[in-house]
């Protein structure tokens, strides 16, 4: 009646699976017309605020760099890794029934979700993009090739830490409780609003603790000529970015049947 | 042919334990319709989940080299928020060889569900039924070696059910099946061979009639649930 069945290679299973997901991420991510608008306008929002913030509260201080430039480039990322974290943590809880066919694994549900989000930071930086470019503000990156650079080793970072919350998430329903809760004061140490260096000398030690105001002042550095790299702990970042890739990939091997079965 | 080695599978519900097969070894041959019979919670729907790959054993093998379909029924399978439509774009992206193979697989699937305006609803707002026209649906697009029925062929009016089987009746010319129903009648329908579960075992009948028989012995010596 149809033509049989093609064997597939796993490489061609892993993207066939990958990119079903995505599709079906994309069906249920935004919900109305109005969820797109404010996946793009969450940056936007938090931009808006801190500008105002600033010239309320503190206008006659001169900063080195655009600080609305500053707060785009930081919240995109930050938004980044706060939704790749949030969203892999019921990725598989999210994808269960669509479990059943064997060609689609729990890790692709993460990485489908990965994906998604990663398109939404893109889009948010476009749009981002244009209304700086019409506002005469956008300054250019310092490097293109760093920034680049650092925006992949940040996404694979983001991703690491989603995969690997996302299978102690699956083992124990404490840790989504856990992770949810730390979001709210995590956006405060994180500096994601001011640089690092702003910091006096007790409070930046313990800020620097983590990793993500290390990525953000790397990205930060590779983006502006007045920034540089002088508070970044680079093998930190690195193994932030490993041990939780490996973790999760050895914890994934052991329970990927119970998290299919669950 | 599937091939049972050694299998063993215990299954883990709500805390307790539950011996779905214990060290099975059975062929099944080549080119036959199976009827799977059993006491409630004796693990039929797990047996099918084996078969299909998406559970493992805890020891021993099951090989095949034959394509076995999805084990199809009322749970799992469908993502509860995508609408039938979506659900079945996600499963012909999965399994189609190209567009076209595509295209020609969904509009099978929406001609044969009927579903009408529901096809474009959300699958949790679906009854039984309409879950059930769906997944048979989707079982007829693609050609499997086997298909994993798992009672889905006893739901719906009596004018469904009837073009539901002289479907599976005409993809029966091509494939096989390997069916868990509670309907004997459907059973002696299409399959030959009958396969009874019971405490961990699993035997094996040529003969669908003796498989049958055998389960009701078991229903008058045991009762209706396994525990």
């Amino acid at each position: 009646m149809l033509h049989p069945l093609k064997i597939k290679s796993s490489l061609e299973i892993f993207f066939s699976a990958v990119g079903a997901l995505l599709t079906r991420e994309l069906y249920t991510r935004f919900g109305t017309t109005l969820g797109y608008a404010w996946a793009l306008a969450d940056t936007f929002v938090q931009v808006g605020v801190f500008v105002a913030v600033k010239e309320l509260l503190m206008a006659p201080l001169v900063l080195a760099y655009d600080y609305t430039v500053f707060l785009a480039v930081s919240f995109l990322a930050y938004n980044l890794f706060r939704s790749v974290v949030l969203r892999s943590m019921p990725a598989y809880e999210a994808n269960r029934p669509l479990f059943m066919y064997k060609k689609v694994k729990p890790f692709d549900a993460v990485v489908a979700r990965f994906l998604l989000e990663w398109m939404i930071m893109l889009s948010s930086f476009s749009v981002l993009f244009a209304i700086g470019i019409s506002l005469g503000k956008i300054v250019s990156p310092k490097d293109i090739v760093m920034t680049l650079f650092a925006v992949a080793w940040f996404s694979l970072f983001t991703f690491s830490v989603g995969f690997l919350i996302s299978i102690l998430g699956e083992l124990s329903d404490s840790v989504k409780k856990v992770v949810d809760f730390l979001f709210t004061p995590l956006m405060f140490v994180s500096a994601v609003f001011y640089p690092a260096s702003v910091l006096p000398a007790e409070a930046k030690k313990y800020v620097l603790y983590n990793p993500i105001a290390n990525f953000l002042e790397f990205l930060r550095s590779a983006y502006f000529a007045t920034l540089d790299t002088s508070n970044v702990d680079f093998y930190y970042m690195a193994w932030w970015t490993f041990v939780p890739l490996f973790v999760g990939l050895v914890l994934y091997a052991k329970y990927e049947k119970r998290i299919i079965a669950a | 042919m599937i091939n049972f080695k050694n299998a063993s599978k215990v299954h883990y519900a709500n805390g307790k334990k539950k011996i779905i097969l214990t060290d099975i070894t059975q062929t099944i041959p080549s080119g036959i319709n199976v009827g799977i019979v059993g006491n409630n919670g004796v693990g039929k729907s797990t047996l099918l989940r084996l078969i299909g790959g998406v559970d493992e054993l805890d020891s021993g093998t099951i090989q095949t080299n034959s394509s076995t379909s999805w084990p199809m029924g009322f749970s799992g399978g469908f993502q509860g928020s995508m609408t039938g439509s979506q659900n079945a774009d996600f499963v012909c992206s999965l399994y189609a060889n190209n567009h076209e193979h595509r295209a020609k697989a969904k509009a099978i699937v929406r001609e044969f569900a009927e579903l009408g305006e529901y096809f474009d609803v959300p699958v949790k707002k679906y009854s039984s039924g309409m879950r059930a026209r769906l997944a048979f649906g989707l079982s007829l697009a693609f050609d499997f070696d086997y298909l994993l029925v798992d009672e889905i062929m006893s739901v719906g009016d009596n004018q469904f059910r009837e073009k539901s089987k002289r479907a599976l009746e005409q993809k029966l010319e091509k494939s096989n099946v390997i069916m868990v129903s509670h309907d004997n009648e459907t059973l002696k329908q299409f399959c030959t061979a009958g396969i009874v579960m019971y405490g961990g075992m699993m035997l094996y009948f040529d003969k669908i009639d003796d498989a049958l028989r055998n389960h009701q012995e078991i229903l008058n010596q045991y009762g209706g649930i396994t525990i």
